[in-house]
């Protein structure tokens, strides 16, 4: 084996590893395989973005073809606020070129140290209790329902806030267009805490959302040749291996015995990402 | 479809009344009840596994053969100064009929992207069929969005 050889094997190891901690942590493998390819592989921050942004549309397809079977996604709500996304997504792609890359790590630890936030601190409600529709959803019909498990009975619920949430989404596009990133947290803060929907239907409709706003960015990335075809190759074959394997062991343990463990380790890299952009490490 | 059995002129200060309305709603469509959401994610989930494999083919075709003109260094890979090397369609037909596999890894990744674009094209279709026009038009720009995301930018 040659060099090259040992390098494309090594970088599709290390994102079996991400995809499969992405999702035991429930983040997605977007936000370790930049780190991991920066910190670990040394490579340039923009590659290892343009790779990641691809390997999102990889595992969030996979997950979003499963919306069909889980009756949580809310398409109305998923299909208004992608317009926010994706728009956010070319923006955030655009801009990124004229970013000096320190800049870029700076803003992905920041991104990064707030991401884990809600896997330590459970944000949004289960089923948010009184709210009052405001005038947006009224009239794009955002209110739906969804099968609750445990009684089998459906639960209609009503979503608020659409301006609010519709700015919080447009950051998440930008956020993600400019870090190659899902930006999942962000997108369920805009629909749990801003727009109030429940917490199964936001989670739901942010994974269906996810691959049309990367999908938005990585055609800029493409194009420009930020996509290498032996980091990216890869990067998305792990994360989707690692991503599956990791979804099937989730039913087995208590994700949240995995979440004590990791999330540690997360802030640890988010605050190495940040070192670097600030030039202390 | 246009059938609501939440009333949302129920007093918006009384929050009792509005989790009475917020209990269940019988008559209410599941979502992701249309039939046509399952081609949706049929087709969401075809585009996935043809990229998977085509970028699968590439990379093992590299790992295997080696490519003629492609990277043979790791500074290749990496590209000097950090940046990679412009892609244009015909730089993938060329290197794909000069049978580079690191051209089909690329056509892989240019089906990946097309995937959710597929997605929101039938989306546009969906709502059309539920005759729900305001849908039908905030699909339509966003994938006019996608589409000026991937041929908008100059080389």
């Amino acid at each position: 084996m040659h060099g090259i050889d040992l390098f494309v094997v090594g970088i599709f190891l290390a994102a079996v590893a991400a995809g499969l901690l992405g999702s035991l942590v429930g983040l997605g493998g977007g936000v370790l395989i930049v780190p991991l390819l920066t910190i670990g592989f040394g490579l340039n921050i923009r590659l290892a973005i343009g790779a990641s942004i691809v390997s999102v549309i990889a595992t969030s397809s996979g997950a979003a073809a499963a919306y069909v079977r889980d009756h949580l996604t809310n398409v109305r709500v998923g299909m208004m606020l992608e317009l926010a996304t994706s728009i956010g997504a070319v923006t955030g792609a655009f801009v990124a070129v004229y970013l000096n890359s320190r800049v870029l790590f700076v803003l992905f630890g920041v991104i990064l140290l707030f991401s884990v936030l809600p896997t330590i601190k459970k944000l949004g409600e289960d089923l948010p209790q009184g709210v009052v529709p405001d005038r947006l959803s009224l009239r794009f019909r955002l209110a739906s329902v969804y099968p609750d498990r445990a009684t089998g009975k459906l639960v209609a619920y009503q979503a608020t806030n659409v301006p609010t949430g519709f700015g919080l989404m447009y950051v998440a596009g930008v956020v993600s267009g400019l870090l190659g990133i899902g930006s999942g947290a962000l997108k369920v803060l805009a629909m749990d805490t801003a727009m109030r929907l429940p917490m199964k239907v936001s989670t739901a409709t942010s994974n269906f959302m996810i691959g049309v706003t990367a999908a938005a960015s990585a055609g800029i990335y493409f194009w420009r040749g930020d996509v290498v075809p032996l980091i990216a190759a890869p990067v998305a074959l792990g994360v989707l291996v690692g991503a599956t394997v990791g979804a099937k062991l989730l039913v087995r343990f208590s994700n949240n015995t995995v979440r004590l463990v990791f999330v540690p380790v997360l802030a640890l890299v988010a605050i190495e990402m940040l070192l670097r952009g600030l030039g202390v490490a | 479809m246009s059938e609501r059995t939440i009333h949302v002129d129920t007093t918006p200060s009384d929050p009792e009344a509005l989790a009475e309305a917020a209990v269940v709603a019988t008559n209410e469509p599941i979502p992701g009840g249309h039939p046509m959401e399952i081609w949706i994610s049929y087709v969401l989930r075809i585009g996935v596994l043809t990229a998977g494999a085509i970028i699968l083919v590439g990379l093992a075709w590299f790992l295997i053969a080696g490519s003629p003109s492609g990277p043979k260094t790791l500074n290749d890979v990496i590209g000097s100064g950090g940046h990679g090397i412009v892609v244009s369609p015909r730089t993938i037909v060329s290197g794909i009929s000069a049978a580079n596999p690191t051209a089909i890894i690329q056509l892989g990744v240019l089906v990946l992207i097309l995937t959710p674009m597929m997605r929101v094209l039938m989306t546009v279709f969906l709502f059309f069929a539920q005759r729900d026009m305001i849908f039908v038009a905030v699909t339509v720009i966003v994938f006019a969005v996608l589409v000026f995301g991937l041929v908008g930018f100059g080389r």
